[in-house]
């Protein structure tokens, strides 16, 4: 295309998108970010009136010294993002006066700022509610990830600057160092240990390299194995080689007279939606295997009644036509939890388990992170407790349990301004501490949850990936639970991350932009964080008579024995306050044929063949039985779970007369059994994906269908 | 100059409070001109509308910086293009457009700003295009609105890939020109 094209093409592009209408989207996502710029902005305002009444006679000579350094720093920062630098832009010496205008304003907001701190320091140990005893939580190993602003004059002080510049932005200035030396033990261990795991950098080949840390759990992921993996690579970046996922085998067809049980786990995940989004946005082939299609349909949202009766959830099931195989029906289930109103939710001890390592350096990790926690943080009052464990070369306490009232907001602010990542890591020991503090600060019937914050390039040491698992496992029995946030690419152990959290009653997010940090942290957060059941097991009985086989779609790597149901030691996935779960089943109608092809055995006697217990049950127009089983959260291992099962009746009707919920969902496993090239997409398309997608948007008040609709016109 | 009065308003308010009012109708305004021109530097659509966001948060923090005698579609392009640039470094294999580039994409944007008084660039873009031949039309319509791809548009419009790319660029020259000659 020609240079001068290159304009009116992305204007005529972005005119496809939008017409000449506003992005209503755009526009509500920009000004809740400036809401919250207010807040912020209000906040440093509160404390700088306070400080000029405590530390007027304070050090004034250091404390200029920090802020013309950090003025420094922050000015040179603020030129690269407003100067306009252009040779066209004839104008950008008139904008350099102003900024020298603003300089004397600012120095001594700077100055008056940097006293606040220190003095803020001083009495930062009585904000704390709980004395911490253990030798590991060593204050000095805390300061050293996490440098309080004194210590390191270098770095601007966002506190000061926190008007003009992004918080973002202070944190980039750190980008540009080498990563903290760790002590050399832990490098040592690290390097080790890591060298088994990681793929060698420069490798492209795609040659089988094993299934990364799969390999002791093959049982649950299927055969697959490695060599999905090594196929895929070929194709992908190098970069996304790196990441590593689990091999997944997606359900076949069964015949309800074998396999009259099917049972899986709940799963409210959604990291692997974002994670493909991400990949397909950025032009980047998807691999198969990244690809969980439960993760990609539960990312949505779907209007389900609130439970009405005596259990925390409701369940909705609808037919319809298979759109994508005529002769089939599609069965969706959907559970809906009880939404529990914000006011209402019980005091929460957060524990917040953050990887500083070296390889979190970078725009789209820690920063991200800190961000996101800072969209969480309003959210929170005085009954809850915050505290920080971060883990790199050596784990430490950054920040012991603290209430976030009015004092207590601003020291964890001022620590989440503070973060910078550095060194290797060592996930284990951190992870032990995150407990030991939130069993410290353990809130009887509150919301207790540690939140590991990486981007899974996590080095547990000797103990493995198995140990690690069995340990959130044990945690989750006595009642801390775990969230896992997947940040950034190349390195992004997504396997490893899910598994956690499979085992462990937790989830997994994957978060990308702020947005998305949003929508975890608010939408799916604070809906996980009140569970309102666990062990949430779904079993489905279908009538042989009206069934001829069925499949699940999804949930390749939640499903159950048939016997796990009843098995009140077995685990399963939580649902959390307002969540909905939605699962589809492609059924083949029919009569199912009594006697399956399989020779005669020799060495045992014929099996019998299983014949209907209740010629009136079978005869019924019943296609299926929904069976739940469920605890309340508080509920132990011992605890019986609770049972409950709804009947569905058979129906004629066709997708086009289904919900917009059914149009949409349908929309989303179809297209993730694209991306996953499964033999079950029958006469599936992407044009379909499409016309399910726009036929099932309905309100969308979040733009999340609108831009799923977007990504899927990307993929073909 | 519109935009100027606006920002005369917001340096009217007390303290930090500036209007959010004001600088919402500035974003109304402009946000649209703006994801197009990041799309023109990006060439993708989710990186642009974040580019386009986290510019205007700076912009909204800085905006006691803003230079009133200067347009605020200008100023805005300064700042995305150095968010973009920021987001270059980041993904260090996307490349950077050359100056000449960067000029007309400029030269054009200007342009159009222009066009706020007359409904709105892509409002009148959407007349330019009504005035177009039905051939370029329609090549603009399968490339641009119905989503195929240049192999794909050729195959639906039934000619050889190579007449669509002319008539695609016919047809920008064209629209080019009808905004041009408005503005």
């Amino acid at each position: 295309m020609k240079n001068e094209d290159k304009m009116i093409d992305a204007l005529l592009q972005e005119h496809a998108r939008k017409g000449d209408k506003d992005d209503a989207e755009f526009i509500t996502s920009l000004e809740e970010r400036l809401d919250e710029e207010e807040g912020v902005v209000n906040l440093a305002s509160t404390k700088r009136r306070s400080s000029s009444k405590a530390g007027i006679g304070l050090g004034i000579a250091a404390a200029l010294t920090v802020a013309a350094v950090g003025y420094y720093g922050w000015n040179e920062k603020r030129e690269t993002d407003l100067a306009v630098n252009d040779s066209y832009e004839a104008e950008a010496q008139k904008a350099s006066i102003s900024h020298l205008e603003m300089q004397g304003r600012n120095e001594t907001r700077l100055a008056k700022t940097a006293l606040k701190s220190e003095s803020k320091l001083s009495h930062s140990g009585e904000k704390m509610k709980m004395a911490v005893s253990e030798p590991v939580m060593d204050e000095s190993v805390a300061s050293d990830l996490a440098p309080s602003p004194l210590a390191l004059p270098a770095v601007p002080k966002p506190r000061v600057s926190q008007k003009n510049v992004t918080k973002r932005e202070m944190t980039r200035s750190y980008e540009r160092k080498p990563s903290a030396p760790s002590s050399g033990m832990a490098k040592e261990i690290a390097a080790k240990t890591k060298s088994s795991f990681d793929v060698p950098s420069g490798r492209k080949d795609g040659l089988d390299f094993g299934n990364g840390w799969g390999s002791e759990d093959e049982d649950e992921d299927g055969d697959g194995g490695g060599g999905g993996f090594g196929r895929l690579s070929k194709k992908s970046k190098e970069n996304e080689a790196r990441s590593r996922y689990s091999a997944l085998t997606d359900n076949t067809f069964k015949s309800p007279w074998s396999d009259p049980l099917s049972t899986f786990s709940v799963d409210v995940d959604t990291a692997s939606y974002t994670n493909v989004r991400r990949m397909i946005q950025s032009g980047q082939a998807v691999p198969k295997d990244s690809v969980r299609i439960e993760e990609m349909i539960n990312y949505f949202n779907y209007s389900y009644p609130q439970p009405a009766g005596e259990h925390p959830f409701s369940v909705n099931v609808e037919t319809a036509s298979c759109p994508w195989n005529a002769e089939h029906r599609l069965v969706k289930i959907g559970l809906k939890g009880k939404d529990i109103i914000r006011e209402q939710r019980p005091a929460a001890n957060l524990v917040f388990l953050l990887d500083v390592s070296g390889s979190m350096n970078s725009q789209d990790k820690l920063p991200l992170l800190v961000d996101s926690m800072k969209i969480l943080l309003k959210e929170l009052n005085a009954d809850d407790s915050v505290s920080i464990v971060v883990y790199a070369g050596a784990q430490g306490l950054a920040l012991p349990p603290t209430y976030v009232d009015e004092n207590g907001r601003k020291v964890i602010l001022n620590k989440l301004n503070n973060f910078r990542s550095g060194g290797s890591t060592n996930g284990g020991a951190g992870i032990n501490l995150a407990y030991k503090m939130a069993k410290k600060h353990f809130v009887k019937g509150g919301v207790n949850r540690v939140i590991l914050g990486t981007d899974g390039d996590f080095n547990v040491g000797v103990t493995g990936t198995d140990s690690l698992v069995n340990m959130v496992e044990r945690e989750a029995k006595s009642g801390v639970f775990m969230s896992v946030l997947g940040f950034g690419q190349g390195n992004l152990n997504d396997n490893m991350l899910e598994k956690i959290t499979n085992k462990g009653n937790g989830n997994y997010f994957y978060i990308d932009n702020l947005r998305e940090g949003r929508k975890v942290f608010l939408d799916d957060m604070m809906g996980t964080m009140v569970t309102i059941a666990k062990d949430v097991k779904i079993q489905i009985e279908f009538n042989p008579t009206k069934v001829k086989s069925y499949r699940l779609i999804g949930y390749a790597n939640r499903m159950l024995k048939a016997e796990d149901f009843k098995n009140k030691l077995i685990d399963a996935g939580e649902i959390g306050s307002g969540h909905t779960v939605t699962a589809f089943y492609e059924v083949v109608p029919g009569n199912a044929n009594q006697t399956p092809a399989v020779d005669d055995l020799e060495y045992q006697k014929k099996r019998v063949v299983p014949k209907p217990v209740n010629r009136e049950a079978v005869d019924s127009p019943n296609m299926l039985t929904v069976k739940l089983a469920y605890k309340q959260p508080e509920a132990t291992k011992e605890t019986e779970s609770t049972y409950f099962r709804t009947r569905v009746v058979a129906n004629e009707k066709t997708w086009q007369d289904a919900s917009a919920d059914f149009k949409f969902a349908a929309s989303v496993s179809l297209f993730g059994m694209l991306q996953r090239q499964s033999e079950h997409a029958g006469q599936g398309t992407y044009q379909l994906v499409r016309k399910l997608a726009e036929a099932g948007r309905g309100d969308d008040p979040k733009g999340l269908r609108t831009e799923f609709s977007d990504l899927v016109r990307k993929v073909k | 100059m519109q935009a100027v009065e606006k920002i005369l308003n917001m340096k009217n308010q007390t303290d930090h409070g500036m209007d959010r009012k004001s600088f919402s109708i500035l974003v109304k305004e402009h946000h649209r001109g703006l994801l197009a021109y990041a799309r023109a530097l990006t060439k993708e659509d989710h990186t642009s509308r974040d580019i386009v966001q986290d510019a205007f948060v700076v912009a909204w923090r800085n905006l006691e910086t803003f230079d009133i005698t200067r347009d605020f579609g200008s100023w805005m392009r300064g700042i995305v293009r150095n968010k973009w640039r920021e987001s270059l470094r980041k993904n260090a294999r996307e490349t950077a457009l050359d100056d000449e580039t960067l000029e007309y994409l400029e030269a054009d944007a200007k342009q159009w700003d222009g066009l706020r008084d007359q409904g709105g660039v892509f409002t009148r873009l959407e007349l330019c295009l009504k005035k177009l031949p039905e051939n370029l039309a329609d090549a603009v319509k399968a490339f641009y609105y119905d989503g195929y791809n240049g192999a794909e548009a050729a195959t639906v419009l039934n000619v050889q890939s190579a007449t669509l790319r002319k008539r695609l660029e016919r047809a920008r020259g064209g629209l080019r020109d009808c905004l041009a000659a408005n503005s």
